[in-house]
């Protein structure tokens, strides 16, 4: 018994709605390996990638007992992160003791922590210094330029409320406030860099926000700045942010920032000059997932019921990964090879938590069997009419095909087998190797005729002819027991005899 | 009309060669009458070569046999033979002649010949006897006694032919082939066993040659 694995590439592969929502692009990229992908978009769970046309068939042994086969899908989450998206925003701004500020419509306030919106509120006030206690939230930063103060506040959402009512002290004085609700925030670490408080007594019209540094990339950086009551006029945000919310004497910018590091200062500009005080941070984004939903064998065209998905997440570079199992473990314990037709194949689908994409660069499959009997050769024949004769013989792998082989025949003296011809390691010979014809280097030693002999043949599979890749050599060997029957040559003629004595 | 020593002449056609073959060699065999073995007894290397000598033919009927033997891709194949039979040879009185030069030769008269099987033995003392035992050995000396004619020892040609054949048996090893025409497959081989008696010498009674039969060496059939 010699085991042995065969792994081939597909020739179809197409996106099959049998299950998910999600339908892979350019599935026929999945064809062969060359970092040019099929590809799905989450978030969700993705269609089937259904692979076949592995050409399997005629490849493997009749006789062969199929042990295990392997999906072995090169493939990568490679963002690996989801994006943070603006969900909703929502303003507030009095003159009262407390201030009343609706949450952003919209939010994800429940589900599996890590999945939910992170809300993020900034309240800018005049006339009190005490800080704001406000259940269930955390304090990112406040700067306090006098007489007023910016405070910017954190929480994952959680059952919200429609609004919250912030204390916030010093009637007649005037207060904003903006909520924003965060999607793709990582829930349980939230902050993706330090926190750069700042501010100007002295009626700027340049606010300098100083830099902060992230520590992942595509951070979402973001920047609070309020203003003393006075009017700034027109307030041009810092280059390359966006507006986020604005009221009253209140702005938030944000940006996302690609590469991780410091970020540099930004600059925000008023027509008039005016004291502001600003705080700086970025958020992080979550990690978004890849898993396996679904992963099948197709046999016959139809996909089975064993599932060998595997639960590790998609590594972030590419990968492959090895998704094996016996028969039985696919579902088909019954499987044999003639099976393994053109109609065999997989069937592959994931689940994406993320709006993200995620790529399978190659699917192929490894087949694992063994072969019952590596070479099988029927008993050689010889001409042995003649001296060194034509030996023919038959070497098959289990019934399919000849060999191409390095073969090796003696021809022995029975019944003390004695070596009388070894024709060495013949490479590349064929079942119909001649031995010793033409100009033998070293013929068969001095055979006579009526000479008992034995050829014998062992035939081992040649390397480079190795049908399935491995490189085993295998070996088989026959014999054929015979005595030497040389044709004769002609007996001479004329032979007379004359008696010579003393009377001739 | 002068004595000529017997032989058959032998001859035959030469081969033709078939395809590959490679002439090795002529076999000229002859049935030994007293072993009905078919002796070889020339191998001859050269394919122009088509006849052959033979000096130790029975006397009698003798039969020939010629095969050919080829080398054929490396193996040495021997032919069937062709035969003769019927060779028939008949003299009066005995020819010796030294097996291996047939020109070293002798012409006696004999009358009979006398064949004798003798035992290696001997008489020794052995432990608590007190006379000599004999004991056997595993000697067995076949001897001739030729009953010659004494005119035989009165002839210088053939005294002078008898003691060269007893000198050549000790500065050449000579083996003698010995043949009496008078009696069918009457051929031995042999030495002379220590000489002419003495008493021959004065011409009275019957001179007899003894001789010890030897073992020949092969391929001298």
């Amino acid at each position: 018994m010699t085991v042995r694995t065969q792994t081939r590439y597909p020739t179809t592969v197409v996106s099959d709605d049998a299950v998910g929502t999600l339908a892979w692009s350019d599935p026929d990229k999945a064809e062969v390996e060359d970092n040019d992908p099929a590809t799905a978009t989450g978030p969700g769970t993705t269609e089937y990638l259904l692979a076949s046309g592995y050409g399997f068939e005629g490849t493997l042994p009749s006789t062969c007992d199929l042990i295990e086969i392997a999906l072995l899908p090169r493939r990568r989450n490679a963002l690996a992160q989801q994006a943070i998206t603006e969900v909703d925003t929502t303003t507030a701004s009095g003159i009262g003791t407390s201030l009343s500020i609706n949450v952003p419509d919209g939010v994800v306030d429940s589900g599996a922590p890590g999945t939910r919106d992170v809300l993020i509120l900034t309240v800018r006030r005049t006339g009190s210094t005490s800080a704001i206690d406000l259940s269930g939230w955390e304090e990112v930063g406040t700067a306090s330029v006098s007489p007023f103060r910016l405070t910017v506040l954190r929480r994952v959402a959680d059952s919200e409320p429609a609004s919250y009512s912030l204390s916030l002290g010093a009637n007649g004085s005037s207060k904003h406030a903006v909520m924003t609700a965060w999607r793709g925030v990582d829930n349980s670490s939230p902050l993706a860099s330090d926190v750069s408080p700042s501010g100007n007594a002295n009626n700027p019209t340049s606010h300098v926000a100083p830099e902060v540094t992230t520590t992942v990339a595509n951070a979402l950086l973001n920047l609070s700045i309020g203003f003393e009551d006075a009017i700034p006029g027109t307030v041009t945000p810092p280059s390359g942010m966006d507006t986020t919310g604005s009221v009253g004497s209140l702005r938030v910018f944000t940006e996302t920032v690609e590469a991780a590091g410091a970020t540099g200062s930004r600059t925000t500009t008023t027509a008039n000059g005016v004291d502001s005080a600003r705080v700086m941070f970025a958020l992080r984004p979550a990690p978004a997932t890849v898993v396996d939903d679904a992963v099948r064998l197709v046999v016959g065209g139809v996909v089975g019921d064993g599932d060998r998905s595997s639960a590790t997440p998609w590594a972030q570079a590419y990968q492959t990964d090895t998704l094996s199992g016996t028969l039985a473990e696919w579902d088909f314990a019954d499987l044999v090879v003639g099976d393994i037709d053109s109609d065999f194949g997989c069937a592959l689908s994931a689940t994406i938590d993320g709006p993200i994409a995620v790529d399978i660069d190659a699917l192929p499959i490894r087949i694992t069997y063994d072969v019952p009997m590596a070479v099988t050769i029927t008993a050689p024949t010889a001409d042995i009419t003649q001296p060194n004769p034509e030996v023919t013989w038959g070497a098959e792998v289990d019934g399919s095909a000849i060999v191409q082989a390095s073969s090796r025949v003696r021809i022995l003296s029975r019944p003390s087998l004695a070596v009388l011809y070894d024709s060495g390691v013949v490479a590349g010979a064929t079942q119909a190797h001649v031995v010793g014809s033409g100009t033998p280097s070293t013929p068969w030693a001095t055979p006579q005729n009526g000479q008992a002999i034995r050829i014998e043949v062992t035939v081992t599979e040649d390397g480079t002819a190795d049908p399935d890749g491995t490189g085993d050599p295998i070996s088989g060997s026959a014999t054929f027991d015979c005595t030497t029957d040389f044709t004769l040559p002609a007996a001479p003629t004329g032979l007379a005899a004359v008696a010579v004595t003393e009377a001739s | 009309m002068a004595d000529v020593l017997p032989y058959a002449a032998v001859s035959w056609t030469q081969y033709t060669l078939a395809g590959d073959d490679e002439f090795v060699s002529y076999n000229l065999k002859r049935l030994n009458l007293e072993t009905e073995v078919w002796d070889v007894i020339a191998t001859i290397e050269e394919i122009d070569t088509t006849n052959w000598h033979d000096y130790l033919a029975f006397p009698g009927s003798n039969s020939y046999r010629l095969t050919v033997t080829v080398d054929r891709l490396g193996a040495i194949i021997e032919s069937d033979p062709d035969e003769v039979t019927g060779v028939e040879f008949a003299w009066r009185g005995l020819w010796g002649h030294e097996v291996q030069d047939a020109s070293q030769q002798v012409r006696l008269q004999a009358s009979t010949v006398q064949q004798r099987v003798q035992q290696g033995q001997t008489y020794r003392l052995a432990a608590g006897r007190r006379h000599e035992t004999l004991f056997a050995g595993p000697l067995l000396a076949r001897t001739l006694a030729l009953e010659l004619i004494p005119e035989d020892l009165r002839d210088p040609v053939t005294v002078t032919a008898l003691e060269r054949l007893l000198d050549r048996q000790y500065t050449a090893g000579a083996v003698l082939c010995v043949r009496w025409g008078a009696r069918a497959g009457a051929r031995y081989i042999v030495q002379i066993d220590g000489g002419v008696d003495e008493s021959l010498s004065g011409g009275l009674g019957r001179p007899s040659l003894p001789l010890r039969r030897v073992a020949m060496p092969d391929g001298w059939a």
